[in-house]
Formats: C-alpha cells, structure tokens, sequence
C-alpha cells in the first residue's frame, strides 16, 4: 500500500475512531446509571447520538454529526450529574476527546482530498510537513487541555486557591469568562489594530 | 475571522461556568478550562491575512472534449509567512482532474512560491474559465482563518467531437446558381454526362463527341448536368425539454455533433450552411461558404447547453425572415413532445425541405435504467410511441431515428432517403 493511500486511510479513520470511543465511553457510564426514570432516558439520549453520528457518516451533512456530538455530552454529564457524580479527570479527558474529534474530523476534510491527487515529489514533502505539523500541535492543545485542568483542580483541593468558598468560585468564574470573551475578540482586535478591512482581500495579481 | 469551532468552544466554557455557578458544584466549573486550552494554543499562532500572487501556464487553450490539457500553477506569498495555508485552483465541475493536484495545505514563508502541476479533463465540450486562486490562511487549530481570492483566471475551450459523415450522402436538394458538387438537373458545368446537341462556335475541343460525330458526319458536343451548391440550415433543439441523460450523455450533446458533423461534410460539398440554435436564448448563424464558417458554427454550439423554452413558432419566424426559402432544413431534435412534431409538420406545409435526425432518448435513458422486466415493458412501449410519431413525420419529411452510441454515418445510410433528385 503507497504512503498516500495509507495516510488517505487513516485521516478517514481517525475521526471515527475518536467519536466510537467517544460512544462507547457514554454508553458504558450511561448504563450504569441506577436511578429510575432518569436511566432509560439517558439511555435513549445516548441512543439517539448514535443513531445521528452514523447518519452524520452516511453523507446526510454535518448538523447531524454535530447534534450527535452535543447529545452524547448531554448524556455523558446527565449521567454523570444525576447519578455517578463529577469525576474531574475522566470531565477532562471525556471533554478533551470531543475536541479531537472535530479537529480530527476538520483535519481530515482539509487534508483528506489533498491526498486523493497525484503529488509531485515537493508538493507532497510540503503537504506531509503540514500535516505532520497540524497532528503535533493537536496532540500539544490535547495534552493541555487535559493536564492544566488536573493541576488546577489540584490546586483548589491543595488550598492554595480557597477554591471551595462562594465569593471566590464567583471571582474565578468571572476571569474564566473575561479570558473567553478576551480569546473570542482576540482576533478582530488583532485584525483592528493591522487596519485590514474585508476589501483589502482580494488582490489582482 | 473567527470559526463556528471557535465559537463553539466559547460556548461551551461559558455553558460549564454559567452551570458549575448554578449548581454550586466548583468542578463543573474547572470543566471549562479544556476548550479554554484549545482557545489559547489556537490564540497563540493567528492566521496573518494572506497577500499572494499568482501565475497560471495552460498547455492548450482549445482543446477537443475529452481530451486533457496540463496546468501549471504557481502561487507566491507576497506578505509575511503563512504558518498554515489552504490553496485551491477553483475549477469547473465539468473539468475533471486526471492528474496531479489543484488543492494544497502548506505553509507558506514570506517570498515562498508554490508550484502546482495537475491535468485537466473536459467532461463536455463548453467555454470554461479555470480560476480564481483561494488563498485561506489558517491557525494550527482551525479557530481563525483569513481568506483571499487572487484573480487570475485561464479560459480553456473545449470543442465537441465531431461526427464522421464523410461517406454519407447528405446535401441540399434544391441549388442556387452558384457552382458546387450538387447535381441540379439542368445542363451546366459539370462532370456527370447529360446529352448530345450540335457543336456551336466557342465550345471546348475536349468537349467533342467523337463517335457521335463519326457517326453521324457532324460535329456533337457532349453537354453535362450542372453541379450548383445549395443551402443548409441545421435547427438543433436544445431546450429545457431535451435535457434526458447525463452531461455528457444527453440528447443536446450528441445534437452538437451531429450539427457540427453536417455542417462540416455540407461545408466540404461546397454547398452554405446556416445554424439556429434554441436554447436560453434563439441565436442563429447566417448561411455562409466555407472553413470560417465551420468556426463560427463551432463557436455557436460550444456554448449550448439545454435549457430555456423558446416555442418553434419563433424558429419559424427566425428562418422565414433571416433564411433562404429553398434550403434544406435539418432539424436536429430527440422529438419528445408534440410541439417538435408540429413544427416539422408545420415547417414542410411552409414549403421547406425538411430532413429531421433525431437522437434517440429512449437510447440513452434505456442505457441508463437498471435491467428489470418493468423497465423493459415500459421501454417497449414507449418504443412503439416514438415508431409511431417517426411514421407520422416520415410523410412529410425525411427522418434518421439515430442511437447515439452507433455512428451517426450509419443511420444516415440506413435511410436512404436523405437525398433526393431536384
């Protein structure tokens, strides 16, 4: 089997091997639920992103896949929520792996039909970098997403953040949320501060 | 500008917050703090706007359909270096790529340049504009992204192929005084023997009969049947009504060769070809002799495509007020409805000679329908339909009920009738 071939494979693997294990991590904590009522409910929510994530995979468009993704999330932290209890590392991790999944999806549209083409030797060893390069800095924002998140938890029950009373979780929560919105203007203030406006993007060459 | 990924992740932090707050539950908030991670990672390399500029080199620009033609691209970054940038040469989904590619997901320093090689295809014949460049600068998490469009485009022409006729007899049945390869039935210049008068004063030596003259003690001159050309006028239907098949395998399409096949052939005889064309609009190519003829003819029926409703009222009008009265009318039509029949009809009580091929669309869905024994009931029925209506025109003009699979030569030669003494 050619590198192309086998690179083409596993970017159309990746995604689905990701949200499998995405399901099956939802239903096994959704089937351990023992409280009345809310088992079979959660059960039939984790059905149901099943049932859209494959549709998702049969050409029926993206909304369905994403809808999938969001409802094996509703059922994962229901369960977790009502019955099994919050768990911060498995939180983490659970949260970090639906990232990957639509960055591995993303990943795998970008680059999936490059490879589909006959390459000349440059274009090939550039494109190869790229991906090389995209797959690294995924694997650096996974382990971070996971291992930040653990030291900060950390920190709280370690007491060097009082963490636990009221007024501070309201201040944590109010920087948490004034560095979200600071990374979603981010990129507008940057592109505000360069003077680039919508005309300048077209260019005649 | 920011992508429904980024958004996203936005949200869900703010859901963990908002959440963890409401639930008096600190650990549903730290649930917030992986999307924020992404945030940052994706926050720490922004995509920079794309300045680039670019260069296109195609191999040919007319080329047959079907037949490929190579392009090279080559894109340069003019602005600062581009950590993760997307390249596609956006082309026609009729040009089908054979080789190489026009898609790229490369970085890009300042001063880089980029070569693409790839080959193109055309499905179909048509006027085909390759470009422009989209340029999308990324960020290593497909958070941001700035595009550009850098507007270079190539026109690439594809001409249809043409139908062999050469050995089929095909042309006008009623000349005009000028000299062609069409027997007139009067005496004339020619080559074709019509009979013997007395010698007169200024006639050719050559032309003596001298077993006559032995004969009879006197001198005869041999007199020939003079070849005039004549006119023909090709009427392809094209409307929304025959588009049945494919694009490549459609009624219209193989219309366009035939036409272009005829025209070349009636050309070639010597004799003047016109062209209306019903389409979106109804444009029409006066009678003219001659290989620049064949191009404008050409030039007209690489841009036709099925589609528009004109009635054959108007193509009436059309040839009565631009066209010669005594041309030969080769309606090019897959006879689907009633109106095509009518107008034939309606076209012969006008006085004009009319000839009608036809490609037949129950050839073409019948290739294209899955074997099964209603599909077979149906096509036999639908085959005595058309029999039928080809029986009725068959009175009034001459008709070629042509399978575009076989050649169109041979359905010429199967009828006959296509030619007839003036």
């Amino acid at each position: 089997m050619g590198a192309g071939r086998l690179i083409r494979r596993i970017l159309r693997l990746a995604p689905i091997a990701a949200l499998a294990g995405l399901g099956v991590w939802t239903l096994a904590d959704v089937l351990v639920v023992d409280r009345a009522g809310w088992n079979l409910g959660l059960l039939g929510l984790a059905v149901v992103a099943l049932d859209l994530s494959i549709l998702g995979f049969a050409e029926w468009g993206a909304w369905p896949r994403r809808l999938g993704v969001f409802l094996f999330g509703g059922a994962f932290f229901g369960a977790r929520l009502v019955d099994l209890g919050v768990e911060p590392v498995g939180a983490f991790a659970y949260i970090t792996l639906a990232i990957v999944y639509v960055e591995l999806r993303i990943l795998s549209d970008r680059f999936g039909p490059v490879y589909e083409g006959s390459l000349s030797t440059d274009a090939r060893s550039a494109i190869d970098a790229a991906l090389v390069r995209q797959s690294l800095r995924l694997l650096v924002a996974a382990s971070l997403a996971v291992f930040l998140p653990i030291l900060a938890a950390d920190l709280a029950i370690a007491g060097a953040v009082p963490l636990r009373s009221f007024t501070t979780a309201l201040l944590a929560s109010a920087g948490i949320v004034a560095v979200v919105v600071l990374l979603a203007l981010l990129p507008v203030l940057r592109r505000r501060s360069a003077g680039v406006g919508s005309g300048d993007r077209v260019q005649k060459a | 500008m920011r992508t429904t990924l980024s958004s996203g992740l936005v949200a869900t932090s703010l859901v963990f917050v908002v959440a963890g707050l409401a639930l008096r539950h600190w650990q549903v908030v730290l649930l917030a703090l992986p999307p924020l991670a992404f945030l940052a990672v994706g926050a720490l390399l922004p995509p920079a706007p794309p300045k680039v500029s670019a260069t296109r080199l195609v191999s040919r620009d007319r080329v047959q359909a079907r037949h490929e033609a190579d392009v090279v691209l080559e894109v340069r970054n003019d602005g600062p270096g581009l950590d993760l940038v997307e390249i596609l040469d956006a082309l026609p989904p009729e040009l089908a790529l054979v080789r190489g590619t026009n898609h790229a997901v490369v970085p890009l320093d300042a001063g880089e340049t980029l070569r693409l090689d790839y080959t193109v295809r055309p499905e179909v014949k048509g006027d085909y504009s390759i470009g422009p460049v989209r340029v999308r600068s990324l960020d290593p998490l497909y958070l941001g992204l700035e595009d550009a469009t850098v507007d270079v485009t190539s026109r690439l022409v594809a001409a249809p192929a043409t139908e062999d006729v050469r050995r089929a007899k095909l042309g006008p049945r009623r000349t005009r005084p000028w000299y062609g390869q069409v027997p007139s039935r009067q005496r004339g210049v020619g080559t074709d023997f019509w009979g013997i008068r007395e010698y007169a004063p200024g006639d050719d030596v050559r032309q003596l009969n001298w077993k006559a003259t032995a004969r009879l003690d006197r001198l005869l001159s041999n007199e020939y049947e003079g070849e005039r050309s004549g006119d023909v006028v090709i009427v392809l239907d094209a409307r929304r009504e025959c588009s049945v098949g494919t694009d490549a395998d459609n009624p219209v399409e193989h219309g366009v060769r035939a036409a272009l096949g005829i025209a070349e052939h009636v050309l070639a005889s010597k004799n003047r070809v016109g062209l209306v064309v019903q389409r979106d609009v109804l444009d029409w190519v006066h009678p003219a002799f001659g290989r620049r003829q064949l191009y404008r003819i050409l030039d007209a029926l690489i841009r036709v495509r099925p589609g528009g409703q004109w009635a054959f009222a108007h193509v009436a009008w059309v040839l009565s007020r631009f066209f010669p009265r005594d041309a030969l009318i080769v309606v090019i039509t897959p006879l689907l409805d009633r109106a095509s029949l009518d107008a034939v009809v309606g076209l012969s009580a006008r006085g004009y000679d009319v000839a009608v091929v036809s490609p037949s669309p129950l050839e073409i869905e019948r290739r294209l329908a899955r074997e099964a024994p209603a599909e077979d009931a149906a096509y036999a029925v639908l085959r005595m339909e058309r029999e039928n209506s080809i029986a009725q025109l068959r009175r009034v003009a001459q008709v070629v009920d042509w399978d575009p699979r076989t050649p169109l030569a041979m359905a010429l030669g199967r009828g006959r009738t296509w030619v007839r003494g003036a």
